[in-house]
């Protein structure tokens, strides 16, 4: 048994190691593609130039390289792969907390309250804080649909998964019904609306890459230091409770931390679904369903998909797709074919 | 072990009772069986010994101190529970099931010790679960699935057990394995037992003691030898019957009468 554990350490670690591989290497070929290519090995000089700050690194290559990559691509880059890390743990924690495999970061109706946020910004031209007006407007309107699904959930009780899913099913078809509207009374802003939509990592900075990462790392770390209270709430309240746990608590602490994470994701990205729906999903294949291996395999996992849908729309499509869509064309025939194999497999 | 003093639970929202006045002193180290009709509150009950819930009015004492005064980690070193209901969505691995009873016992971050692994081993060997180790809990049927959630309670080696229906979707022949794991836990290893049990012929073959309520109300308790009777089976669920000793095993046999159909005659 010992030695067995052992064996399955080792592999998660390599797992582990492997993903985060990947993902440095993915990062650094997507830095070279788009409409300007830039091989390889500038771009690991352009890395080592704005990390040093020695100027021979690239003396010899064209200039604009080192602006294109790192003030244009790399903020690009970086937001889809913390976003997609964002999305997934929260798709972990929710399906953990609704105790229902199929729940992600949306079930609650958070992204409908997002759209609903930034939409209503969209249509009235509202630019009270700059660039950034949308992204708070969204913000704004998850939260506040947080707060409305958890005051009618506790209304009727403790707070339990199925209250849960129910309130978050009433508040989005309001949401959706409100956005439709806005959709019908919005004229001129109806391309801008849908295309936001529909989510887009288009001219992201430093500010967006550095206010995502500090919200993600920040959930990533709560979640993680709850990861074994995680497992065992999914066993049901009265076995949680007789381990030493108090359901109700747990389930609001994390609540309300991965809305945060996917208010934050959403605001700076738009809606972007399946992320934090399959990716949990694929890496209970590979790493099991404990929450303290599934998280950090799943954000490594996230990233890399998101970094990886983003690159195709960015570098190798003729023309910009917006990236909800490719995340769903990609990850909706991928999960039918992992979900026939299963069940095919599990069938006796 | 424990002692209700004029306990009573009130569910919110509704007016009417689960468990009326109930006072009651459990001895430990026996195997108790809590029988009663359907809605009697024997899961309030449980739920209420195992500090799941917390009483209305009154108070339980368990060894001594007053059971709001413990923290539920201690709570969960002394009692462990085992649920009627139980679904669990998430594609957890049979042993990571059964490890997640230590928790208690695990620090935040650390990993489980010899000891936490050799119980999860012997447990995993007593309940003949092997077979069943790296499955995963969401294929397994009902009657695997309770035999999972036994053993995760039998893991946490805990000096009390409460059990809720735990032979509920088993049938007779994992019924009586079960019950006699039980009951051997009980006489081996000095422990307590509690368990609500709707079936009253394996209730009288295996619990030396007996609770017996009706509408939440206390109706009598005690060794089931002196009150398993025909008169209190009529009186608590409306059904005559004879009781028969068997003195090979030395249980007692409930021998159920018909119910005579209505008399009203059907309208087709």
């Amino acid at each position: 048994m010992q030695q067995r554990i052992m064996a399955l350490r080792y592999r998660y670690r390599t797992n582990i190691l492997l993903l985060s591989l990947g993902l440095v290497v993915c990062a650094l070929v997507s830095s070279g593609m788009g409409y300007i290519k830039i091989p390889v090995p500038d771009v690991v000089r352009v890395f080592a130039y704005e990390i040093t700050g020695d100027k021979s690194f690239i003396s010899h290559m064209n200039s604009v390289y080192p602006y294109v990559i790192w003030d244009v691509r790399l903020p690009r880059i970086l937001t889809s792969m913390i976003v997609g890390a964002g999305l997934s743990i929260c798709g972990v924690v929710f399906q953990a907390i609704l105790l229902n495999p199929l729940a992600d970061p949306y079930t609650l109706g958070i992204s409908a309250g997002a759209a609903f946020g930034g939409s209503i910004a969209l249509l009235f031209n509202i630019n009270w804080f700059g660039i950034y007006s949308v992204s708070i407007f969204a913000f704004v309107g998850a939260v506040g649909t947080l707060i409305a699904v958890l005051g009618i959930s506790k209304s009727s009780g403790p707070l339990s998964s199925h209250t849960l899913i129910l309130s978050g099913i009433i508040v989005s078809a309001i949401l959706s019904a409100l956005i439709s509207f806005i959709k019908y009374i919005a004229d001129e802003q109806v391309a801008i609306l849908i295309f936001w939509l529909m989510g887009s990592f288009v001219s992201k900075s430093w500010t967006d890459v550095i206010t995502t990462f500090s919200f993600v790392l920040l959930g990533f770390f709560i979640f993680l230091f709850f990861a074994r209270d995680l497992d065992i709430i999914s066993l049901g309240d009265r076995t949680a409770s007789s381990l030493g746990i108090d359901p109700e608590k747990i389930r609001l602490i994390l609540l309300i931390t991965a809305s945060f994470v996917t208010a934050v994701c959403v605001s700076v990205s738009g809606i972007i679904g399946f992320v934090g729906l399959i990716i949990p999903h694929l890496m209970r294949f590979f790493v099991g369903s404990k929450a303290e291996r599934l998280i950090p395999a799943s954000a490594l996992s996230g990233a890399l998909l998101l970094m990886g849908a983003d690159t195709i729309t960015r570098a190798v499509l003729p023309r910009e797709v917006p990236i909800g869509v490719l995340t769903a064309l990609i990850g909706g025939p991928f999960f039918c074919y992992i979900f026939v194999k299963r069940s095919s497999k599990s069938v006796y | 072990m424990f002692k209700l003093d004029k306990v009573s639970f009130v569910y919110k929202k509704s007016s009417k009772k689960a468990i009326d006045d109930l006072s009651i002193a459990i001895e430990r180290g026996h195997l108790w069986g809590i029988i009663g009709p359907n809605g009697s509150g024997k899961t309030t009950l449980l739920d209420l010994l195992a500090g799941v819930k917390k009483a209305s009015s009154g108070r339980i004492f368990f060894n001594g101190k007053d059971i709001s005064e413990y923290t539920k980690k201690e709570l969960a070193k002394a009692i462990s529970f085992v649920p009627q209901q139980f679904y669990i969505g998430i594609p957890f691995q049979v042993k990571d099931i059964l490890l997640m009873g230590r928790h208690p016992f695990i620090g935040r971050f650390s990993n489980p010790s010899t000891h936490d692994l050799y119980l999860v081993k012997m447990v995993t060997e007593i309940l003949r679960l092997s077979d069943l180790s790296d499955r995963y809990i969401t294929e397994l049927s009902g009657g695997e699935t309770q035999r999972v959630i036994l053993a995760r309670a039998f893991v946490q080696d805990t000096p009390v057990i409460l059990l809720d229906e735990p032979t509920s979707n088993m049938d007779i022949s994992h019924s009586i394995e079960i019950l006699d794991i039980i009951q051997d836990q009980v006489k081996k290893k000095a422990k307590t037992a509690i368990m609500a049990i709707h079936d009253i012929n394996l209730a009288g073959m295996y619990c030396n003691k007996l609770i017996i309520i009706k509408d939440g109300r206390l109706i009598c308790y005690g060794d089931t030898s002196e009150i398993l009777d025909e008169k209190i089976i009529k009186d608590v669920f409306d059904v005559e019957c004879k009781i028969l000793e068997e003195k090979c095993t030395g249980g007692r046999y409930v021998l159920f009468k018909k119910k005579p159909v209505s008399t009203v005659s059907y309208p087709y």
